[in-house]
């Protein structure tokens, strides 16, 4: 019987996870968005509505008027943007380019004077010289795919004076392998028993004495398209599947899931998104 | 925690290869393991043991109420149960909760297995003039579903969790609540087991097996499927005690002394570890628990075979 305490669950989270697709392909948070249309694409998303999707994290944080933010791994601003009208001031950290693009364009566009960019990796950023610390509240939401766990949380919490707030999926898995999990293994050939994942972020946490809090949120999500066709053509693209037979899978399943709503077709999924947290102690 | 040097440390290709499968990782599995190991121990006895002395049940309870009433109140503020819900309290001891949530209206179904503890909150009841608490006077292992009656709006099980196995335990408290479980429990380890795993050795050989944590009860939770809250509480809690022969007292129940020699050594090691504070002496680096807490209208577990 292996004993868990035991477990290095910092080189749990570096090796390739049931996220993998095929053999031996492992995507870095970074390589995934070095695409720059990718970027764009995701930037009209984030900003759709004045940053709708952003509110419900933003209001999940204790910030004031007066904090000083940093955010890591910022994208095209989703949190950065809107935060910045209501806080002094946010470092915002993102490295890829295609974001970082975005971004700055996106703080141009609104006027925005108290942002700062830095265009590094977390791991490369040094706390005493590229970034003035101590920040109120240090956040990191579904961007922490950085192959030292550990070192990018300690650094974190060091670079805070008081909040650290992570926002990541609960259940680890993205929406995708959520939603799709039935047919993971006929697509991409990762047998079911592989996919179950432990938290590892929670483990680790616990593990170097942080005893962060845990909240957990139901979200509901719905996609609508005019007809099947439509839906395979957006989903398979997401999926990134290559293969006439994977499209096929594919279409056998929404067949199934697609629901009639007003004319048009729904996909509804459900995900537990997970707030974990923390207050340094003084 | 006690590991076992012939089982190489795990990798992350046996996370890869086998959560569930193979059992190789599962926090349920390793809940059942240490639980084993506390039954593995010779002369420790079981916890429905130590609970079924009245002595050791009084000097645990009938200390430092005013501490005391106050993490219930805190507690009870922060599972924020309203008036008049149907509550089961699972472990309830002298109803700590029971009775100011039946004040309150609720009403409370008690499962308690300790007769003394019972004993204690019959006579609680009967001071309080409260009338709407139900005992079933058994483990919670052994209630039949039959016999809780209608779904209840929230469950309540604090420092009670001492089931083998908790995957079962907690799919059961899943399945008869339509609203929230509470749990509260130990993150990190309660000063006793501390005590208990210094001492064990010098006073009957073999090693004493730490007590589970809340961060593995949480995982259980998580490889069940639930994902849960979870709010470490404030108050970190320190053992006080008026004098040593207190604290000698209440460790040697715990430590099943039976001789003088084993008094001895207990009290030459309290000695050593007692810190005097104003008036009192403490004992221990302190022990923070914790809440967890779902809902079951909007988890929906997997039950594993």
């Amino acid at each position: 019987m292996t004993d868990i305490s035991d477990i290095d669950w910092n080189e749990a989270w570096n090796s390739p996870g049931p996220e993998r697709r095929g053999k031996g392909e492992f995507v870095t948070c970074l390589e995934r968005w070095s695409e720059p249309e990718r970027c764009r694409k995701f930037d009209r998303m984030a900003k759709a509505d004045n940053w709708q999707g952003s509110w419900n994290r933003i209001r999940a944080m204790k910030i004031t008027p007066e904090s000083r933010v940093l955010d890591i791994g910022a994208g095209p601003g989703t949190l950065a943007v809107p935060l910045a009208g209501i806080v002094r001031h946010v470092t915002a950290v993102e490295p890829a380019p295609g974001m970082a693009d975005c971004l700055r364009e996106n703080i141009r566009q609104s006027g925005i004077r108290n942002i700062d960019v830095l265009q590094k990796k977390w791991e490369d950023v040094e706390i005493s010289s590229d970034i003035e610390c101590p920040f109120d509240a240090v956040v990191a939401s579904y961007s922490l795919g950085v192959p030292d766990l550990k070192e990018a949380l300690l650094k974190m919490d060091a670079a805070s004076g008081k909040y650290v707030y992570i926002f990541w999926f609960a259940d680890m898995q993205s929406p995708w392998r959520r939603n799709y999990g039935e047919i993971w293994e006929p697509l991409f050939s990762v047998p079911a028993r592989d996919q179950r994942q432990p938290n590892i972020i929670f483990n680790l946490l616990n593990q170097i004495g942080i005893y962060a809090s845990v909240e957990v949120t139901k979200e509901d999500h719905i996609s609508s398209f005019a007809g099947i066709e439509e839906a395979v053509a957006d989903q398979s693209a997401g999926l990134k599947l290559k293969t006439d037979e994977q499209v096929s899978v594919l279409r056998d399943f929404l067949i199934r899931k697609l629901q009639p709503e007003n004319g048009r077709y729904v996909l509804k999924g459900i995900s537990y998104q997970a707030k974990i947290w923390w207050e340094k102690e003084t | 925690m006690n590991s076992d040097p012939t089982i190489a440390p795990i990798t992350s290709s046996h996370i890869q290869a086998g959560v569930s499968n193979h059992g190789t990782l599962s926090f349920n599995e390793q809940w059942r393991q240490l639980k084993l190991a506390h039954c593995a121990v010779s002369n420790y006895g079981t916890s429905h043991q130590f609970w079924g002395s009245k002595k050791n049940v009084h000097s645990v309870y009938t200390k430092s109420h005013g501490k005391k009433d106050e993490k219930t109140r805190a507690r009870l503020d922060a599972m924020n149960i309203p008036d008049g819900s149907l509550v089961l309290d699972i472990g309830a001891g002298p109803g700590t909760y029971a009775i100011p949530l039946a004040k309150r209206g609720c009403m409370v179904t008690v499962v308690e297995p300790s007769p003394v503890m019972r004993e204690l909150l019959e006579t609680r009841m009967k001071k309080e003039k409260v009338k709407n608490i139900t005992i079933i006077p058994k483990r919670w292992e052994d209630v039949e579903p039959a016999e809780l009656g209608a779904p209840c709006d929230a469950i309540i099980a604090s420092f009670s969790l001492t089931m083998m196995d908790m995957a079962a335990a907690l799919t059961k408290m899943h399945a008869t609540c339509k609203g929230t479980v509470h749990l509260f429990w130990f993150l990190t380890p309660p000063t006793w087991a501390e005590v208990n795993k210094d001492l064990w050795p010098l006073l009957h050989g073999g090693s004493f097996p730490g007590e589970p944590t809340a961060d593995w009860l949480w995982q259980i939770l998580y490889e069940m499927g639930i994902y849960a809250n979870l709010q470490p509480e404030q108050h970190i809690s320190l053992p006080r005690y008026a004098s040593i022969d207190e604290a000698v007292e209440e460790f040697r129940q715990r430590l099943n002394c039976t001789t003088p020699a084993h008094e001895e050594t207990l009290r030459n090691y309290l000695n050593t570890v007692l810190r005097r504070d104003g008036d009192g002496l403490i004992l221990g680096s302190g022990t923070r628990s914790t809440h967890i807490w779902w809902n079951t209208m909007d988890q929906h577990p997997v039950i594993r075979p």
